[in-house]
This record gives structure tokens, sequence and C-alpha cells, in this order.
């Protein structure tokens, strides 16, 4: 009825097309092999990639001992759009870079432009300020994403639930303020696009007290999740000179102890003005990064 | 220096922005005179003390908008960027990436690459240029000083051409492995198509107008 | 085997058009085909508090295309993924439906050039398609209402070769859209 495996032979080795409910004689045919590695490719549409990602895996038994990633299935060619366009309207293009961060893409181009126009200072301050305020939200819903979907590839479902109600909240303020959820190219070269509308900052003040409370409850949900902590512990092992030479900084930089913190080292939207901790964890693991 | 006239290089008819009368002159930075300022002349003397052909391998120093870019012939490339990884007082050990620049009308040097340098022991960045014609595109890798460029000198030679000697695997990394040619240059097209509307078709940005 | 192969014709088609396509639309699995951002907005519409969508059947996101009705292509298609969409389309086993989502699958978008696929109908054929950059998750959700409606009025064996027939006829005799006269003139 529907075609079995079928194997042909060719200069890399047999290779197995499978079709689905032929997992059986698939398995056996392999294990009559006499190599024991199969290379497996985990192609750009899974279920763990939120995104595109292509894996080929070599396999030994059940454990993967290489993995090599194929990249590229979302090359948008952004960079040879924004030549056609003014400066302005480049925002709306960079903001699409990292879906998951627009804000923090817009100040970085925003904060370039400025600089070539020689304008840095005259940036007002207020809008910095809303800049900054703006930014961290997006931290907070970007990091909900991560949370959620890293906790959704374990099996843990519940937290990704908890992690989107808050992402929601956020997401709120940022209609509220620009109009848009995502990609809102609110964050202008020269400050931002309007300002603030009536009403925003009390709403936000609400907002902070109820996040508080339901980070805490959402944290417990993990910390407390023995199987989480087994599974993510001890895996992903990145040490600082590991990172260093592959030049990944942010927070699997600070799980290695580093203490590298560009608003702290090279502080820009007057983040000097303001009073916060960098976070950071020894040894460096997956638990730690996340 | 190169002047452009127009917002969007529009000759004659057809630009009704406004923007037509503009002359704009294109910004080719030049070679500083010491002292450079802030901890730019430290770098700069420190790394000709670890490195004696200094005046052999840097063909220019930038020092623009509180930023440090050192331009060095491609053959140096190598032993400067070795040096600024392990000599102590300079240790950039973080290379945050590198980027491909095509400048077609700069005869006989139109590819440059150009690497982000972050040294987190001293709290400094700075940037080394590099670049090569496009009839002779080869550039030395540095996968072996910073593993972190092996992706980025992929993405370079992808979008620009630039061919890394000593790169493990130099393959097209964003395109489809087929593609022909390299996309970011200036003179490969934009690539859209025509939009459709009820009544008119627009054609795509880069036949619209002259953009230069 | 299957329901397409041993339909009546006449008025109990007409019963079982309306059974089937009351079954199919109320239990639509989505495959998980989340490219870009419009996936950030689509994983909202399936998890967060407000925009829940298995009130529809609909939470269960698919892994494997072969098991999955409907596929949102949520996101921008680059000539490289090009093949995949494709693909996947192809393991999809029939009835299956394509929303695209958004502006980028529906036509390109903003992105207009070299590395994008200026609308995934250039792949597949779609059934409904959604504009927004992205699609608010409101709007998602009337995107599947009418795509529901439309699964559920859709018409089986005969009926149905009759209708595409006829769409087909009215497609090539059809002016092309730019070539539609404006404002009375001819364009």
């Amino acid at each position: 009825m529907s075609t079995f495996a079928s194997s042909r032979e060719t200069t890399e080795g047999t290779i197995y097309s499978v079709t689905g409910g032929d997992w059986d004689q698939v398995a056996s045919e392999i294990g009559s092999a006499k190599e024991e590695r199969v290379v497996v490719n985990m192609g750009p549409q899974h279920p763990s990639t939120h995104g595109v990602l292509r894996l080929m895996l070599e396999l030994e038994g059940e454990t993967i001992t290489e993995l090599r990633c194929g990249i590229g299935y979302l090359h948008t060619g952004i960079e040879k759009n924004t030549e056609f366009r003014t400066w302005t309207q480049g925002v709306t293009f960079v903001t699409r870079m990292d879906y998951l961060s627009p804000l923090f893409n817009e100040t970085t181009y925003c904060l370039g432009v400025e600089k070539l126009l020689g304008i840095t200072n005259d940036v007002p301050e207020r809008a910095s300020v809303i800049r900054v305020m703006m930014m961290e939200f997006n931290r907070i819903s970007s990091h909900m994403v991560a949370l959620g979907t890293g906790a959704l590839e374990l099996g843990a479902i519940t937290p990704m639930f908890f992690a989107f109600r808050e992402r929601e909240k956020v997401l709120d303020v940022f209609e509220k303020v620009s109009g848009l959820r995502m990609n809102m190219a609110y964050i202008r070269p020269g400050g931002v696009s309007q300002d603030l509308p009536e009403g925003t900052v009390s709403g936000i003040r609400e907002l902070i007290k109820d996040l508080r409370k339901n980070f805490k409850d959402n944290a417990k949900l993990l910390i407390g999740n023995s199987i989480w902590i087994k599974r993510t512990k001890g895996v992903g092992y990145l040490d600082l000179a590991g990172c260093i030479t592959l030049g990944v900084t942010g927070p699997v930089l600070r799980s290695t102890g580093m203490p590298w913190d560009l608003r702290k080292t090279q502080p820009y939207c007057g983040y000097e003005n303001y009073d916060f901790d960098v976070i950071t964890l020894t040894p460096a693991m997956s638990t730690d990064a996340s | 220096m190169s002047e452009q006239k127009g917002s969007f290089g529009i000759q004659g008819t057809g630009d009704t922005s406004g923007y037509g009368g503009l002359v704009r002159s294109s910004f080719s930075p030049t070679s500083a005179q010491k002292p450079y300022g802030s901890y730019f002349d430290e770098v700069t003397d420190e790394l000709e003390r670890a490195f004696p052909e200094f005046n052999d391998a840097i063909e220019k120093v930038v020092v623009d908008r509180g930023e440090l870019t050192l331009h060095i012939k491609r053959q140096r490339l190598f032993d400067v960027a070795k040096t600024l990884r392990d000599t102590e007082t300079l240790r950039f050990e973080v290379c945050l990436g590198v980027s491909g620049v095509h400048y077609p009308e700069d005869s006989q040097r139109e590819l440059h690459a150009v690497y982000e340098l972050l040294s987190m022991t001293h709290n400094r960045r700075m940037r080394l240029e590099v670049s090569a014609p496009e009839s002779d595109p080869h550039i030395p890798s540095l996968v072996e000083v910073w593993a972190g460029t092996n992706w980025h000198e992929r993405e370079a030679y992808d979008m620009f051409g630039i061919i890394f000697d000593g790169h493990p695997a130099l393959t097209r990394i964003l395109m489809p492995d087929d593609w022909p040619g390299h996309p970011q240059r200036k003179d490969y097209p934009l690539g859209g198509i025509a939009v459709e509307y009820v009544g008119a078709t627009i054609p795509s940005p880069d036949n619209r107008r002259s953009y230069r | 085997m299957g329901l397409e192969e041993k339909l009546p014709s006449g008025f109990l088609l007409t019963t079982v058009e309306k059974l089937a396509g009351y079954m199919r639309k109320n239990s639509l699995w989505p495959a998980t085909f989340g490219l870009a951002c419009c996936a950030i907005e689509m994983m909202a519409i399936g998890s967060a508090g407000k925009y829940d969508i298995s009130r529809f059947g609909m939470e269960v996101f698919r892994a494997s295309p072969r098991q999955a009705d409907l596929m949102i292509v949520a996101g921008r298609v680059s000539n490289k993924m090009a093949p995949v969409v494709r693909q996947i389309y192809d393991q999809m086993a029939a009835p299956k439906w394509v929303l695209s989502m958004g502006a980028c699958a529906s036509s390109g978008g903003m992105f207009n050039n070299y590395a994008i696929v200026q609308g995934v109908d250039h792949i597949i054929p779609v059934d409904i398609y959604l504009p927004g950059c992205p699609p608010r998750p409101e709007m998602l959700m009337d995107a599947i209402l009418k795509l529901h409606e439309q699964i559920g009025n859709e018409k089986l064996g005969v009926n149905r070769a009759k209708i595409v027939k006829e769409v087909e006829a009215s497609a090539i005799a059809a002016t092309p859209i730019h070539q539609i006269p404006v404002f009375g003139k001819q364009g």
C-alpha cells in the first residue's frame, strides 16, 4: 500500500528515505548494517524551531555525536533594502531583524545614526528615558518568550501559558504607547516618534506591581520543577574562554561569571544614571544562561 | 570624495520630491594626526611597540566621532590581529564580527572587510579595516585568532565575494548553495518585482528612480 | 479509500457536504510553520489566555505535517526556504488548507527584493490571505473563522468538480488587475 522505507547506496553510504509508519523496518535495516552512526537531517521545519534552523545530526544510538547547523532560511536582504530608503524609513526595516526585541534593534540603529549626524547630545532627556523604559519592557517580553518556549521544548507546557500571559500585559503597554504590539518603529533617529499618552505612567506603575508578583510564581514553577532543573543543569557547557573566542556576549557570557554588561561598562541612553545589578552565575550551564 | 547631486540621484525630470537641488559630498575619512585623543594613543603606541613592522603594515589611522579605525594591509592582517589579541596591554579578546563593504568607485580597493574588536579587560573598542581589489578578492582568514569569525567570514564571502584564505570551510551561509552572484555588492540589483495595483503597476524600488 | 471516492450525488451529496464540512472545520489541526515575526503572534494566539484557539479545537499544533490539516504560513518565506515549504505542503494529507498569515507570506510584504518569495501563493495554493505586519491575534482568529465558514461550505465530489471548472474559466477570462480600467478610462 504505502511505500516503505527505501534505501539506496551512494558515495556517502546508504541513504534511507522514510515515509512514515515504517520505523521498525528502518531500524532493523540500520541495525543490520555495519556502520552504527546515522546522519539525521532535522530540517528547517520541526517542532523545536520557533523560526527556522536546520540541524544535521550524527547519531550513535540515541546520542548525538556531532551537530552542524544550516542557517540562512530567513535571510531577508534587509540591508540591501535600506539602501533605497531614507534614514527614518530604515527604522521600519531594522525593527524586524530580531522580531522578539524590536525596540533594541531600533535603538541601536538610531544611536548609530545620531552618532553619524553628531546629535547624540541633542536627543532630549525625556526621549532617552522613554527609550530606556521601552527597552526594558521589551527585555521582559523577550525573556518571557525565551523561558516559555524553552520550557515548551522540554515538555513543560504550563510555563508557556504563564509566560505569554505576562507578555500580553507588556504588549498592552506597547500598544498604548506606540500603537503596535510588535515591530513598532517607535524609536526614531533623534528621539521617539511621539510622547507617552496620558495615564501611561500610572498604568505602568500598577503593572509593575502585578508583574513582580507573577514573576515570583512563574519562577517557582520552573525552578521548583526538579525535572526541568535536571534536564538543564550540566547541559550546554560553554566556559569563559569558549564564550570569548566565539564572540558570545549577553546572558550566556554572564552565566560564566563574567559581569560584562554593556549598560554598565559602556553606558548609552543615560544608563549610567540607573541603579541595577549585573546578574551573573557560576558555573556556566544552560540553567544559568536561562 | 565624490559629489552627489540630488537626493536620490535624479537627473532631469521625474523627481517631484523637491530634493533635486541638494548637493552632497560623500565622506572619506582622512588619516588622523597624533595625538589622537582618549585611549587611542595608548593603543597605537602599544601596538607599535609590540609589532615592529607597524609602519609597514598600517596604511591609515582614522579617528572619527570618538572611534578608532586602523586600515591595515591585507598581507599583515593575521600578524596584527594576533598581536592585538595576545599583547597584555592591548588584549582585544573579542571580535564582534566581520562586515564586508563594497566601494565600487574606490578602484583597486573595492572590497573592504571590517573587524570590530572589543577589549573586555581594558574596556576599549577599535576597528580594523582591510581592503582588497575585486580582481583579487583574497583576505587572510582570522578564524585561528578569533573562532567566532568563522560564520562571519562565510557571510562576507556569500554577500560580497571576499575569499578568506585559510578558512576551514568557506561556503555560502545565507543564500542557497548554488546562488549566483554576491547580493550585497552595489552592482547587484535589489531584485524585487513590480507591484500590481488596480489600474497600474509600480516598479520595484531600484527601478523606480535612480537612487544613488 | 476516504470520503471523496465514495460520494453520492444530488440531495444526498449536499447532506454529506454539510456533515463533512462541519466535522472538518471544528477540529482543524494546524501544522507548526512559524517562520518569523508572525510566528510569535501565532504562538500568542495558541497560548496566551485572551486569544485561546483551543476553543476551536486548534491548540494542538502538530509537529508532523502528515497529521495536520491547516498550514498557517506565518512569516517571510525566503528563497532558501521555498522548497521546504513546498515539501511540507506536499507531505500534508488531503483535505488540507493554507492560511497565508501576514503581509510577507501573502505578497512579499515590505521586502520586495532578491531574497524573499513575493507571496507564498507562488509556491502553494492559498485558501485565505491575512494582511498585517504582524496581524493581531484577533485578526488571525477572524481569518481562521472565515476559513471555517469556507470549509463548512465546501463542495465535494461532482459539485466540487463543477465549481473548480467554473473558477478556472473565470480566472482565465479575467482582465489582469493592473489593466482594469480606472475612472472609466482604459488603463
